[in-house]
């Protein structure tokens, strides 16, 4: 049984075209996705900007209205909760964002700011600071942290915060969206071996929403990639930088600059040329050929789906 | 080529540059006692986490600091020129000419309520007696060069029209305008997606070729090191603490924070990560000893004895540790 299942999502945003044109546009942010992610799994989900991923998220965690598709919770649709239902469904997945700063309010000391979940959640005063000297303890923060404001933490410590608020309420899911990528490169590695610790320790399920391939293939169990509002591929995290197959895949894997000078010159010939098109107006047929090294006619009329390569190894092309 | 490459004479020379912030809270020691020299055509990678003294480097060799920031000692030598001790009117005329930057946030340094085409050929103008048509076939020429589609709209256009990338490529194309001897680019493709940072290292990496110009490269990113620099400086807490020929610095890492640095970085189809613990240091009051001694895990008693500086361990490749230096350096730092 899976923790989280979601079908067919959509989510269309709509805008003027300028401020001085009333136009209509229809920005595609999400188009047509499914997955689903298992009790005590990570799914990665990286793309480039732009192309949907923490729209996604928000989505999942009912931060954002769904335009269309379904969204499952231990089989419970969530997507059309209202309400009480859906303030007592919200403990169960929790959401944790990029900027450490923005993300924690500046006048509250950390104890109150870790306690705000169970306190929205009616739990008692001395169960809600035992538990937040439990949760630094966890996080790798010191009980005297406690009393201390946002700002005389450093972005690593603030993100240790945000993942010990995020787990007060014992969600079963965490919603990471770019967890990592506002840190320093030591103390990124850190956070993400907490990460993978309080998962493997918890049990936690997670979605980890990043651009960042290498950092995502070391901690999920499968990697989704998104482009333009679409997922093209999903497959197994281990061994992925052989196994993608997508063209847009490869892009992504051929992009990452190799920390091995006498591999070096691999950078310097790109494997694609421009930026993502723009959502509201995307391509017919499948969304990357405009950029894709490998487009033949095909794919310029007809849309590619999803096919089974192997058992948990799906993509979306024509030419595979 | 490597012969031509070892005999050239360097483009950029810093020696023993220090920059101080003098606050209410005490001194910062942003930079202390950096030195290095890029040569003609070559990159020279500066890597770093946030607050390691990096970009106060760059900033010091363009002369943009301010107080209560102050250039406490050290020369910066481009072409025989000390550029601390030029007169403020031939610093401008270097600035731009000779040495040009390019800043992590491309946003932030593009004038919003001016058309990109307005702000280049000002650029030229300054500079060069150049009539205005003139300034914008070269404009023109440059945005072209940088691979960007349709310049003449992108001339047109209002930075906030254009993509994090394209803003990107029009501050290389406005840095390269003045075909500059030296350039030195902060982060430049930090803040942007992977697929356009390839293509726009790619571009830069080519340019840099036909105009046989020297990179002064800062990031935090080990893999556009490798990618991109000839030698590398690696800083921590406003010292180099090592430094060598990319391909020596990879291969044989001669300080423990090189190679925790290495190991801490996240790598495609390995999961194997190894953090470093702790934080770096607080800049004000340095205790005196080795700035990495606190995270480092070969630390024994004399690394508290006072600061290393840096001693050659072979030909290029220099550590300031005392472990690679056989317990030995010669130099004490001034603190």
């Amino acid at each position: 049984m899976s923790l989280l299942e979601v079908k067919d999502l959509v989510k269309h945003y709509t805008r003027r075209k300028s401020l001085t044109n009333n136009l209509k546009l229809i920005v595609h942010a999400v188009d047509g996705v499914s997955f689903s992610i298992a009790k005590g799994e990570v799914l990665g989900l990286v793309g480039e900007s732009g192309c949907g991923k923490s729209t996604l998220g928000r989505l999942i965690t009912r931060l954002e209205e769904t335009t269309g598709g379904e969204i499952y919770f231990r089989e419970e649709e969530i997507s059309s909760l209202r309400g009480s239902k859906l303030r007592l469904m919200r403990r169960n997945f929790q959401i944790m964002f990029q900027d450490t700063s923005s993300s924690l309010n500046p006048r509250w000391k950390i104890s109150p700011i870790i306690e705000e979940p169970m306190l929205n959640f009616g739990m008692a005063e001395s169960f809600r600071h035992n538990k937040c000297l439990e949760l630094l303890d966890l996080v790798g923060l010191d009980k005297s942290d406690a009393e201390k404001y946002p700002h005389e933490l450093s972005g690593g410590q603030r993100q240790r915060v945000n993942i010990a608020r995020a787990l007060a309420l014992e969600p079963a899911l965490l919603v990471c969206d770019e967890p990592v990528s506002s840190l320093d490169v030591s103390i990124r590695a850190q956070v993400l071996k907490l990460m993978q610790r309080l998962q493997q320790k918890l049990l936690l399920s997670y979605l980890f929403i990043s651009h960042d391939l290498a950092a995502v293939s070391n901690i999920a169990d499968r990697v989704a990639v998104m482009y333009l509002g679409q997922i093209v591929e999903i497959l197994p995290a281990a061994g992925l930088e052989k196994a993608g197959t997508h063209p847009y895949t490869r892009v992504l894997i051929e992009s990452v600059p190799v920390p091995d000078p006498h591999r070096a010159g691999a950078l310097l010939r790109p494997a694609v040329r421009g930026e993502p098109p723009d959502p509201s107006n995307p391509p017919p047929g499948c969304r990357f050929h405009p950029r894709c090294p490998r487009a033949e006619e095909r794919c310029r009329i007809e849309k590619p789906g999803l096919r089974k390569f192997e058992s948990q190894h799906y993509a979306a092309c024509h030419l595979l | 080529m490597a012969d031509s490459k070892t005999i050239a004479k360097p483009a950029l020379e810093v020696n023993n540059l220090s920059t101080w912030f003098y606050t209410d809270k005490g001194i910062v020691r942003a930079a202390n006692d950096v030195s290095f020299t890029i040569k003609k055509g070559e990159t020279l990678g500066l890597v770093g986490e946030s607050g390691c003294g990096k970009s106060v480097t760059a900033r010091s060799i363009l002369g943009l600091i301010e107080p209560p920031g102050e250039i406490v000692t050290g020369e910066i030598l481009l072409d025989n020129t000390n550029l601390l001790q030029a007169e403020t009117k031939k610093l401008e005329k270097l600035r731009g000419r000779e040495l040009a930057m390019v800043f992590q946030d491309p946003l932030s340094s593009l004038n919003p309520v001016l058309r990109i085409g307005l702000q280049m050929i000002e650029t030229i103008q300054t500079h060069k007696k150049t009539s205005r048509r003139e300034a914008e076939r070269q404009a023109l020429l440059q945005l072209d060069q940088i691979g960007l589609p349709d310049p003449e709209r992108i001339m047109r256009s209002y930075s906030f029209e254009l993509s994090g990338g394209m803003c990107q490529r029009v501050m290389l194309a406005m840095a390269l305008l003045l075909e500059p001897k030296v350039l030195i680019v902060d982060e430049p493709t930090t803040a942007l997606d992977t697929t356009v940072q390839t293509q726009i290292l790619a571009e830069l990496k080519r340019l840099q070729r036909e105009m046989n110009m020297s990179l002064l490269m800062i990031t935090h990113d080990m893999g556009v090191i490798a990618q991109m620099a000839d030698t590398v400086a690696v800083m921590y807490a406003g010292s180099i603490t090592e430094k060598a020929p990319v391909k020596k610095l990879f291969d044989n890492p001669a300080h423990p924070y090189t190679r925790a640095l290495l190991s801490s970085i996240p790598r495609l189809g390995q999961n194997n990560l190894s953090p470093i613990e702790g934080q770096p240091p607080s800049l004000f009051n340095l205790p005196p000893g080795c700035p990495f001694l606190k995270r480092c895990p070969e630390v024994f008693s004399k690394c508290f004895d006072y600061m290393p500086s840096l001693g050659e361990i072979s030909p290029g490749h220099f550590s300031a540790c005392l472990l690679a230096n056989n317990f030995e350096l010669p130099g004490v730092s001034s603190q």
